[in-house]
Formats: C-alpha cells, structure tokens, sequence
C-alpha cells in the first residue's frame, strides 16, 4: 500500500535593494529510500538562472547549485516533487542498545562504517554533559533499542513544549534544555545528540509531513513548514522517530535529504553581492496526497 | 689565541645531540667554517648585518593579532647538513609526500584504506578538516591532493623524526628562499667557498608543477588571505619568484561552471588556483559562511574539474598526529614499501590501548587535537598543573577520537647568536618542502630550520619566540647549474581592480607623507626663526602658518597654548591620528605591503629608514632645529621613492595609477594650502612672510625668485595655472589626462569629472582672484579654491568607483528557514 504526495515548497527573498549576483544550494529535492520512491521532482529559480545543477552529495541527497546574474529584488526558489511512499511495519527487534553500539566495531561491513560517521560529533553538535545526562533514563541497561529510541522520542515531546518561532535557526541543544521550548529541528537535535552520547549512530532528517490529516486523525505540528527528525541506526537499518509529534516516521513523512546535523542539508542557503540593507524570507509548503496514487 | 672578546663567543652543546659539535666537543664537518666564524668575534657584526638586510629586504611577518608587520626573525648562522645525511632525508620526505597525497586521493575517492579497516573511520571522518564537500563524484579520475607538502622534522639522539605535517597550505618555504638571499650576502665569503645546493630549482619545480596541473593553458594564480596575512610577505614573494598574480578572494568569481579573475575592464578564465586560504575559508557558499576571503562556488567548480585549486581543499584531514601510529601499514598498503622516516612515537586515543598509554603519561607527553582548531591546541603535559591535567584527561574520555599524544623527543641544539653577539645552543626544528612535479615529489634542498629563542622552550612554533635560520646543504654532490632564477613580474596589462586601487592610494599616501613633511619643514623653520628674533611679524606669520597647518592637514582643533612644539611634534609623530606625517607613512608602507609583488626591492629600503626616523623622533622630546633636521631626512627618503617611481618603474599600468594617486593628492595640498593662507584678512606685517612659506611649502620658491615677481597673484598664477611648474595645479591636470587615458576598463564617467576640474581652472583669473574686497578678504579666490578642491574631490571619487571599484563583499542569501 503506497500514498503519492505531491509537495510543493517555494521560498521567496524580498530585498529593499538591487541583488546583482545570487548564489544558492539548495536540499530541496526528496532522496530515493528504502520507503520513498521519486516520480517527479524540480527545482525552479526566479528570475532564470544562468546555471542550475544538480549533483548528489557525500550523503547521498540530491545538491542543487544554481547563480543568477540578473539584477533582482526578488528571489524565488520552488521545488516541487511527486513522491510514492510506503507504508512500513512497525520495527520488533528486541536487541539491546549495548548490543547494537558494540557491533559496530566487530566487523567492516560498509553499512557498519558508515553509520560509525553518524556516533561522532558533528558541526551543530558538540558533545555536551547536558545531552549525556538527559539521555541516560531511557538507555537502561539490557533495554531493546527501539523501545529506548522511542522512550527517548516520547520524552522529548513531553518534556518540551513545542513553540512555533520560539527559536532561531541557529539555536543550539544546551538552548533548548535551558528554555525548555523550540521547534521540531530543536528536537531533532537534542535527540541526534542524545543517542551520539550512549554511542549509537544518528542522523538529522529533513523532509514534509502531509499538510491536512487523513479523515478523524488530529492536525499535526509543523506541517506548515518543512520538518525535520531523528533517525537511529538499530544494526540493521535505520529507523525514523519523529520527537515533535511523539511518532514514528511513517507514510505521512517524505524524506527531503539527512546529514549529521541541520548544517549538511539546510533546505536552502546562498550568497549574494547587494547593496541592500534589509532581506525578508517567507516560505510557503504543501505536501498533498493525491488521489491517482 | 683567545682574547676576552672570543672567549665570551665560546660555543658550548648542552648534552643530547648539537648540530654542530659532536659529543666529545669536536666541529663537525660540515660546520668547519661557521665554527671558525664563530672564534673571529665578529658574530655581533654578523647579527647586525642579518637585521639591516631583513629591513632593507623589507621582509616581515605579521604576528596574529597585530596590526603591523615586524621584521623577520633570521640568525645569521646556517643550519648546515652534508650531503650523504641529506640524501636520505630527502628520500623520506618525498616519500611522506607521496604517502600523503595517495592517502587524500583515497579518502575523497574510494575510501579503501577505510573499508579495508586499514585506518579507522573516526580518525577520518571525525577529522574537522575532512570536507565531505570535496569528494570526487563516482567515476571522476584522481586529481592532484597534495602539491605543497611541508614536514617538521626533530633530531633526536635517535635521528630525524617528523612531529608534524603540514599539508593544508604550509607556510615557509618563502620563508625559506628570503633566508638564503639575506644569509647567502651575510656570509659572503663562506657562502661563496662553500659548494651549497641552490634553492632555485625548487620554485623552477614550484612554477612547473603548477603548469602541469593544467597542462592545456595554464593560467595560475595565488589566493592569498590579504595584506593582514600573517605570512603575507612570503606569498607576495613567491608571487614576485613564480611569476603569477596574487588575487584576494574578491578579485575571483565563478560564473558558467568555472572561475574568473577579474582584471581593469576585463576577466580572464583561471585554471590553477595555488591557495594560501585556509579550506574552511574559501567558499562562503560551501564552506565557512560569511568568509570575505573565498570565492562563492569555488568548490561547485573544483567539482565540475574546471579549476585545480592545490593543496585540495579537504588536505587539512592529512595534518593529523592521529595518523601516525597507521602511516607504516599505510605506506605499506597504498606505496608497497617501508615507510622511510619515522615520526616522533605518537599514540592515537580513538584506539583502547593508545588512549590508556597517553592518560597514563600525560606529563611526558604533547597532546596535540587531531585537528587544530580554536580552543584546540598542541598542549606540553609537563607545563600542566595536576588541575589542568585532569581537565585534559576528561576532555580526552569525552571525545577520544579527537586527541593523539606524542612522546615529547628532545630535539637537537644548534648555535644562535644572541643580540649581544654571545652564541648559545637552542633547541631547533627543520621545515622542509616538497613539491609535485614531473610525477613525482621533489624536495627543496634546504628548509627553514627554527630555533627556539630561549633553551627551556618547549614547542617551536614560527613566529613565537623563534627564529629562524637558513639550511645550507653541502656537496659533494655538483651544484646545478640551471639559470638563476629569474623574477618574473605580472604583466601589468591584466592588473585587477584591488592593485590597481592600492597603487592608486600609495601615490596618494606618498605624495600626502611628502606634502605634509615639506609643510611641517617651513612652519618648523619659521618657529626657530621666531624663537631666535621674537619680531612682532615673525610672530604673527608663525601664528598664521600654524592655523593653516591645522586646516590643511585637517588636524582640528590645532594649536592651542603659546607652545606650539608638542602639537608639531604630535603632527610628525602621531600614528594614529589622520592628517599627521607618520600616520600617512603608516598608510604608505600599508599600500605598499598590499601590492608588494608590484614594488622593486629598493622600496623596503627607503621605507625602512622612514619609519625609523619617526619612530626615533616619537622618542625623544626634540627641539625645533631637530624637527626640520628629521623632516629633511624624512624627505630624503620621500624624494628617493619619487626617484624610484620615475627611474625604476616601467611604464605600466601600474605606474600611471601611482601617478594619478600623486597627482590627485598634490593637487588638492596645494588647493588647500592656499585656500588656508591667503583668503583671510592681512595681517601687517605678516603677509611676506606667510607667502615665502608658501612657496618654500610648495617647492616653488627659487622658480618665483628667478621670475622677479612679487605679489599673491603671481604666486597663484605659479600655483595654479602655470602649466610649466610641476607643482602648479594646471600641470596636475595635465598629468592625470595622460594617467587616466593610459589605464585600461570603462570610462565611468572619469572624462567627464576631469574636464570638470580642467574648465574650471580655465576661468581663474590669478590677477583678479588676488584683490581683497572692501572686508579685507579674498571672497572670490576663497569661492574658486573651494569649487576647485569639491571638483577634485568629485574627480577621485569617480575615478575610484569608476575604475577600480573594490565590488561589494559577499553576504548570507538572507535568513535561513527553520524547519517546522
């Protein structure tokens, strides 16, 4: 049993003078994964860019490179996709976390090295006694993984309230801990960090959550915007939570790009040579499931 | 014989191994004749000569966190190496090299040495300078990683051992090539007897490698960081030597896939980008956000394979005391030999073992983060407090990947000559080089070897507390005989907007310093006057000169008390107020250093010997006659670098912005200088005196002399519209259409500002401008002298925007988007 979504995602820039030259990266188109397949997906930028490129990058997402050297006073960028996703059955390994950590180190198997990059830490996420001790009551001794990756989810969304703007993109884990409110990245973060500090191997995940409800499900948190989650390695694969709604990933969620940490897959970041004093973003996201699915 | 004056010269190793003598006391071969030089007691001299080359040489280093440059720190003595220990040290090197560059090429490829388990992913992936960025796409050849290598090396009683790599973009080797210019005259005679290998086919290597980077047209430039770089004279050196530009980030731009350099009406495609910019900096899109010193897209180029930029961005992953314990099995798994060159015994704490063995010795050891970083540096585990030590040793528990302990060897002692001329041992680490060429690496014969300048030093580091001698190494092996290197300076035809700025403000600078230097002569001269026959005219011509200083210098509110010495002295002194003589040298030897590459070597000199005169005049508390005396001297050398741009300078480009630059700002001093003197109400008695000033100021007086004149308006028609006296604003004009038409790039208006000030010079009338009116003034001559300095004004702004405007610094898209 499949859902197609059609996700649309445009950003706009306002600037109060003339932008000369422009140049972005954008992590805006979705990855293929083991729960997602692309059927469609474009980047367009306003005004014309005089390049636009795509490449994948050493995570796997797809990098889009684009410059546009026409003056502007306002800049567009909207992606736009139509992705197939899966339903997946809930995960049931009982494996202790203990278990999970040490087989790391037994064996090179390439996923095992590569989901060793993931127990470091990274740019956004220092190490931090804060996150190491907010971590311990959910990895008891013995316990299954999944059952300490999900105690760890349902204790951030309970521990933290969830505040719409209530942090800037810059705010760090120790913030959030301190304030003890932010927004779905913030989560996202305390939980990567979380789980980097018993050991275990975590990614940051951008993507969507489907905008309306299906019929009689309660409206969901930050589906206005793009969301992000955390995403833990459990030895044979990788599993999804997402701590701001206290759920597992499933196929309400499309996967946009996963790094280390916010830093390696900012939905859309640049430069620009301008005189102008002031800028104004505003971001608008829909992700719509449609009924020839 | 010895006599009380060697005696104190004598030379004495410390125990562990000295360089020079060998452990029963005996000279070493090698350093027969330094040790005899050492016994002749000319050693003070030798110091001596070494520092008046250094700033002759104008060679400098810029201490992080300084605002000037201070002179280079070089013993006179050698470090000197015979030639069999030298050949297996060179092997070595060029081994590591070669080690290196295949491991980076792997770890941005294929990454076996990591699935194979050969090195461990946290030692790589935990690495700041690993730059997932710089991967190679799938199916994409190997590139060059490393171009540049840099080891530093230790003797210990064991032998050489390398305690770091330098591999991001190492320093030094400038360094290295200034050493032997100013060592090589130091010690003339030694040097001519000795049979020592040459530096110069290094760079010949240096400037080949690169073209082979590109081997279809090769246009090469060196990034540099600016002006404010710690090692900026040794890039604008290796520039001068290798013939290629030196470009700030802002100067370059990736537009269609690939980067251009921006040059005066122009861009031309480069394909080689030699980098002196830290990786993380070079692309504020990519890389570090917000850096004014990269190149927005520079990696998305780099990527596609359109520019080469050496050594690789993600290089810095291989400076890396971690790799140590792995480099013997790596150079086994990716060379198939022994590694050549052992490094100080060093453990790497990712791994159980390395990380008991290192917090078990802490205090005999260095602990160096596997990448350097802010707030991550080497730490000498002796120097710890048993507080310090235990912070240490948990910082290690809580991220083990990122620490490595290295057994503190001790290195072997070479004789310095201290600034009283005794000679001590200190501890010393050798530099050396290799470079990428014709397929394999070459090794610079010599180095910079760095002695430590105190012997309980524990780390040697450049810069800190060091300094640094040349590597002379000996024959038997023939001394090539390849062609001198030969300096090859840019074509000044594809100048870029930045030089041509900066040269455009040292013409200003120097004629501003020369201005304001003849000034502050004549009022200095008229003071003594007074001080010698108070007259009342005297008196009152002192007072005008002083408030004209004021105005022309714009130095407001001036000079207040009947003292007007410690305000003069202030005005030739005072860096850091604008409008004073030292503040405008300051500037000068500023500009100057931004464009060095474009400057003949004479120019240190005289700039040098500026600065020391105002640096010896700040002090004292000198008296009037000591004034003019040093102001004649500072003038001198102003004179001597007018006569170096006239006599030594081609006509380029280059030079007629620096002729632009003197000519706008003589124009406008003169403008000025009248404006301050000769507008206001007379002062009886007082007028003769001020004019004679004036012209004396204006380096007019003989001229005015001759042509049996008297009267303000003969004066400005001397000073304004006489086109045949070099000093009259008409003659400036004149100049500049010539300067202005002769620089390449859009007009931008630049015609149009100079007809501007040329029509209205054309409508003064000196003979009318000179009456007073009924108050007494000059309202008229006021009025046209103001329009005239607005004019010019207007005129070098155009010119600046027009021509050569520095483009707008790069800045964030806007803000970032948070998710939900």
């Amino acid at each position: 049993m499949t859902t197609t979504f059609r996700v649309t995602h445009r950003t706009t820039y306002r600037y109060d003078g003339d932008v000369g030259t422009s140049f972005g990266r954008a992590h805006l188109l979705p990855r293929e994964g083991p729960r997602q397949t692309i059927r469609e997906a474009r980047v367009t930028v306003d005004p014309e860019p005089a390049e636009l490129r795509d490449h994948t990058d050493a995570f796997g997402n797809t990098s889009t490179y684009f410059c546009v050297t026409t003056a502007h006073r306002e800049l567009v960028v909207l992606a736009e996709s139509l992705v197939e996703v899966a339903e997946v059955p809930p995960p049931t390994s009982p494996t202790p976390w203990e278990v999970v950590r040490d087989g790391l180190y037994t064996t090179p198997a390439p996923e095992l090295l590569d989901a060793r990059g993931y127990v470091l830490p990274s740019p956004r996420l220092p190490p931090h006694a804060a996150v190491t001790a907010y971590a311990q009551p959910s990895f008891t001794p013995g316990r299954p993984l999944v059952e300490a990756a999900i105690d760890l989810s349902t204790r951030i969304h309970r521990d933290f309230r969830y505040r719409s703007g209530s942090s800037g993109v810059g705010s760090t884990v120790p913030e959030l801990l301190e304030r003890g409110e932010g927004v779905c990245q913030d989560f996202a973060h305390l939980g990567v960090s979380a789980l980097r500090s018993v050991g275990l191997p975590a990614r940051y995940v951008s993507g969507y959550l489907r905008t309306t409800p299906p019929p009689g499900r309660e409206r969901v948190l930050g589906a206005d915007a793009s969301h992000a989650w955390m995403s833990v390695f459990t030895g044979s694969g990788w599993l999804d939570l997402d701590p701001t709604n206290d759920r597992l990933v499933d196929d309400s969620f499309v996967e946009l790009a996963h790094g280390r940490d916010y830093s390696d897959v900012p939905p859309l970041k640049g430069v620009i040579y301008s005189d102008s004093a002031e800028s104004v973003m505003q971001v608008g996201v829909d992700m719509i499931p449609v009924e020839d699915g | 014989m010895t006599t009380p004056a060697t005696a104190g010269r004598r030379y004495t190793a410390p125990g562990g191994h000295d360089e020079m003598l060998d452990a029963e006391g005996g000279v070493r071969g090698a350093w027969t004749d330094i040790a005899a030089l050492l016994e002749s007691g000319r050693t003070g001299r030798l110091a001596a000569d070494t520092r008046r080359l250094i700033t002759e040489g104008g060679i400098g280093y810029h201490p992080p966190g300084s605002d000037t440059e201070q002179p280079w720190a070089l013993d006179p003595l050698p470090l000197m190496l015979d030639a069999a220990e030298w050949a297996v040290l060179e092997r070595g090197v060029a081994q590591r090299a070669e080690l290196l560059d295949r491991l980076l090429s792997d770890l941005y490829g294929p990454r076996l040495t990591l699935r194979t388990g050969v090195l461990p992913v946290e030692l790589v992936l935990g690495h700041e300078g690993y730059v997932r960025g710089w991967m190679r796409g799938a199916g994409t050849p190997p590139r060059r990683e490393l171009f540049l290598a840099g080891a530093d090396l230790a003797r210990t009683p064991h032998g050489w051992h390398v305690v770091g790599d330098r591999v991001q973009s190492p320093s030094g080797a400038g360094y290295a090539l200034a050493n032997r210019r100013v060592a090589a005259r130091v010690l003339a005679p030694v040097h001519r007897r000795s049979r020592i290998h040459r530096l110069g086919p290094f760079f010949d290597a240096v400037r080949s490698g690169l073209e082979e980077l590109a081997p279809d047209s090769a246009r090469i430039v060196l990034l540099t960081p600016g002006p404010q770089s710690e090692t900026a004279f040794e890039q604008a050196l290796l520039a001068s030597t290798l013939g290629f530009p030196l470009v700030q980030g802002s100067e370059l731009a990736v537009r269609d896939g690939r980067v251009w350099r921006r040059t005066l009406g122009r861009k031309e495609p480069v394909d080689v980008i030699l980098r002196r910019v830290d990786a993380a900096w070079c692309d504020p899109l990519d890389l570090q956000a917000g850096s004014h010193l990269g190149v927005p897209g520079l990696l998305e180029a780099a990527r596609l394979g359109t520019v080469t930029v050496v050594n690789g961005i993600g290089s810095g992953v291989a400076e890396n005391p971690g790799l140590v314990p792995f480099l013997p099995a790596l150079a086994e798994a990716l060379l198939d030999e022994p590694l050549a060159l052992p490094a100080a015994p060093t453990w790497w704490c990712g791994d159980p073992a390395g990380r008991s063995h290192v917090l078990a010795h802490l205090a005999e050891m260095l602990i160096k983060p596997i990448a350097r970083s802010e707030g991550r540096s080497t730490v000498v585990g002796a120097e710890l407090s048993a507080a310090e030590r235990a912070d240490l040793a948990a910082r290690i528990t809580a991220e083990p990947h990122a620490w490595a302990g290295q057994e503190h060897v001790v290195p072997s002692t070479v004789p310095v000559i201290g600034s009283d001329g005794s000679v001590d041992a200190r501890p010393m680490s050798l530099r050396t080089f290799a470079v990428a060429e014709g397929g394999r690496f070459r090794v610079m014969s010599g180095g910079l070897a760095q002695a430590a300048d105190e012997p309980a030093r524990r780390l040697i580091r450049m810069g800190a507390g060091t300094v640094a001698k040349d590597v002379w190494v000996l024959g038997p092996v023939a001394v090539s005989t390849a062609p001198v290197l030969e300096i090859v300076r840019e074509p000044a035809d594809t100048l870029s907007p930045r030089v041509a700025a900066d040269l455009f403000w040292l013409g200003r600078y120097a004629e501003r310093a020369e201005d304001t230097a003849r000034l502050l002569r004549a009022v200095a001269d008229r003071w003594a006057d007074f001080r010698t026959s108070p007259e009342d005219a005297g008196g009152r011509a002192l007072e005008v000169l002083l408030r004209a200083t004021s105005a022309v210098t714009a130095t407001g509110p001036g000079f207040g008390g009947p003292d007007p010495g410690p305000e003069l002295l202030a005005l030739l002194t005072d860096r850091d107020r604008p409008g004073t003589l030292a503040h405008a040298v300051h500037r000068l030897v500023g500009a100057a250093q931004a464009v060095r590459e474009q400057l003949s070597n004479d120019t240190w000199f005289v700039l040098g010997r500026l600065e020391e005169v105002l640096g010896g005049l700040a002090s004292s508390a000198p008296e009037a006659a000591d004034l003019s005396g040093a102001l004649t001297r500072v003038l001198e050398g102003l004179l001597a670098l007018s006569g170096i741009a006239a006599e030594s300078l081609v006509r380029d480009t280059g030079w007629y912005l620096l002729d632009a630059g003197r000519r706008v700002e003589r124009a406008q001093h003169v403008t000025a200088l009248l404006a301050a003197t000769l507008c206001d109400v007379p002062v009886p008695a007082a007028d003769d005196l001020v004019l004679e000033s004036v012209l004396i100021t204006a380096e007019s007086i003989i001229t005015h002399r001759r042509r049996q004149r008297t009267g303000v308006d003969s004066v400005l028609e001397l000073l304004l519209t006489d086109p045949a006296n070099p000093r009259a604003v008409g003659h400036q004009l004149d100049r500049l259409r010539a300067d202005t038409a002769a620089v390449p790039g859009p007009d931008g208006g630049v015609d149009a500002a100079l007809e501007t000030v040329e029509r209205r010079l054309a409508t003064i009338d000196p003979a009318e401008l000179a009456r007073r009116g009924p108050d007494g003034t000059r309202a008229a001559l006021r009025a046209q002298l103001t329009g005239l300095s607005e004019d010019l004004w207007g005129f070098a702004e155009v010119l600046e925007r027009g021509r050569f405007a520095p483009g707008l610094p790069p800045r964030p898209l806007g803000p970032l988007q948070a998710m939900g």
